[in-house]
């Protein structure tokens, strides 16, 4: 017979209600960013937990360990589908079709990965993304240019002042890993690779299953409305059943207190 | 007189337990291939009781049981609700089956297929491990994946494995391993043919408690756990009226 004790039915409830809690801060956090450019969703991921193994299974349990913990939140996982492509009027604002992310420069010199495709100028004619950091690998527009225009497979040509044919300035690379899921946010809508992402491998546009380069539009957020409605009500479901769970306990507890 | 005190305090402790079970389900009512408890219960030994007179029996009394306990906790292995995630990794089996994954310890089985892909393009479970094909780990080279209802698995249109699923005879052979994890007992389970194969990319099965017969069971166990309470409560009462008052001449 599995041993018990009356606290742990508190414990198994509050696992719950700690699963629960970060799913609905992880549906509140995608719901958030809804407008949010290159946004990528997470969502809560949740496995069955058993206590660890220092009890020996008890026979008939139906288990290989000593007694049932409730839940455990394993990972929040991003979802990194393709979000809807939108058309923009500035020339810089540039979205991935597919596989890829744009690689930025941080202030510290590693290298950063987005799919926040909203880029600008600096007064230098040079590349950065909205949060000033330089545009990798570094693009610089001559002075005097008068039109740019990118192409899909990341070629950036610019027609001079005076010129009629536009001359190729610089080619726009792409980086791609193993495993997305396994990049770590490390906020302002950046990646960095971790081990369980691995390098990023660089390549241009369209060449090796990467993505290809849309300009004058920008990547929406990839989250879906209806969705996360749908997750939000189950796990605020979920919650005051795991509510409804401890209060329970707490009578049973109550009346075990109450024996005499 | 004692006796009735352990009965009922039988069925407290008891109860105890099958709230556990009810509590470790719910809170697992939003976990990916979870397979809900159930808790089985069986009375004790019930007592033949004869009247004794002069040191001989005679007649029969009755049967009393003696209290109940906890024979053993079941696993409900029907199917969840299957929902659209869209998550090209992301699977699910419809009707009977297992995936194969390689863990530490050995070959387990899940319905849980929330699946990545590694750095190494291993195809691995949300805990990191290997996911089995015909050939063992599956390895997916880059480029899209699809898979059809029967497990063929294709990378960019070219068949690449087998997602291979494993049937038990018996479900009373597997047992819980944490992680919704299940491992065999004894016999090997059989690798399912081609064509009993249903699994759905993009699709995961969810949880399949029912929450509603769980809160009602859990408010169903609350009343007996209380009347059990309120039995001792009578046992301890009577005890002591027998006590004080019987012994009074």
């Amino acid at each position: 017979m599995p041993s018990i004790s009356l606290t742990s039915l508190l414990h198994v409830a509050r696992a719950g209600l700690r699963s629960q809690q970060t799913e609905i801060d992880v549906v509140a956090n995608n719901f958030a960013n809804i407008n949010t450019i290159g946004y990528k969703r997470s969502r809560a991921e949740f496995h069955e937990l058993l206590n660890d193994r220092l009890e020996a299974p008890p026979a008939g349990s139906g288990r290989t360990s000593g007694q049932a913990a409730g839940t455990l939140l394993a990972d929040n996982q991003r979802i990194f589908s393709q979000g809807l492509i939108q058309p923009s009027d500035r020339e810089w604002d540039l979205a991935i079709e597919g596989e890829g992310f744009f690689q930025v420069q941080m202030p510290d010199g590693s290298t950063a990965y987005t799919r926040d495709g909203s880029f600008q100028l600096d007064g230098e004619g040079q590349l950065t993304n909205i949060n000033g950091y330089f545009f990798l690998p570094n693009i610089t527009l001559p002075p005097d240019t008068e039109q740019t225009l990118i192409n899909s497979d990341g070629t950036v040509m610019v027609r001079r002042r005076g010129e009629t044919e536009p001359e190729t300035i610089a080619t726009i690379t792409l980086a791609r890993f193993a495993n997305n899921a396994g990049l770590e946010k490390i906020g302002e809508n950046l990646f960095v690779p971790t081990d369980a992402s691995g390098e990023a491998q660089v390549a241009q546009p369209g060449v090796d299953g990467q993505g290809q380069i849309v300009s004058r539009a920008l990547e929406a957020s990839n989250v879906e409305l209806s969705n996360e409605v749908v997750d939000l009500i189950g796990a605020q479901r979920a919650y005051s059943l795991m509510v409804r769970a401890m209060e329970t306990s707490d009578e049973m507890l109550s009346l075990a207190n109450q024996v005499r | 007189m004692i006796r009735g005190l352990y009965t009922a305090a039988a069925g407290m402790l008891t109860g105890l337990m099958r709230h556990e079970t009810i509590v470790h389900n719910l809170s697992n009512v939003r976990t990916i291939g979870y397979k809900a408890d159930r808790a089985t219960l069986k009375d004790f030994p019930s007592l033949l009781l004869t009247e004794v007179r002069n040191g001989q029996s005679r007649s029969e009394i009755g049967r009393a049981g003696t209290g109940v306990s906890l024979a053993a906790i079941k696993t409900d292995f029907s199917s969840g609700p299957i929902k659209l995630t869209d998550n090209p990794l992301d699977f699910a089996i419809a009707d009977e089956g297992f995936f194969r994954i390689e863990t530490e310890d050995g070959v387990r089985y899940t319905r849980d297929g929330r699946f990545h892909r590694d750095v190494d393009g291993r195809l691995i479970t949300a805990n990191g491990y290997l996911v089995l094909g015909e050939n063992g780990p599956i390895t997916l080279p880059e480029g899209a994946i699809t898979v059809t209802p029967q497990g063929e698995l294709f990378v960019n249109d070219t068949p690449l494995e087998r997602l291979t699923l494993a049937r038990f005879a018996d479900t009373d052979n597997i047992i819980k391993d944490g992680q919704t994890t299940f491992v065999a007992q004894g016999e090997d389970p059989e690798i399912m043919p081609l064509q009993d194969v249903q699994v759905y990319q993009g699709y995961l099965e969810e949880s399949n408690l029912d929450s509603a017969q769980a809160v009602t069971e859990m408010m169903s166990v609350l009343r007996a756990y209380q009347a059990s309470q309120r039995l001792v409560q009578f046992q301890d009462q009577i005890n002591g009226q027998a006590v004080t008052e019987l012994g009074r001449v």
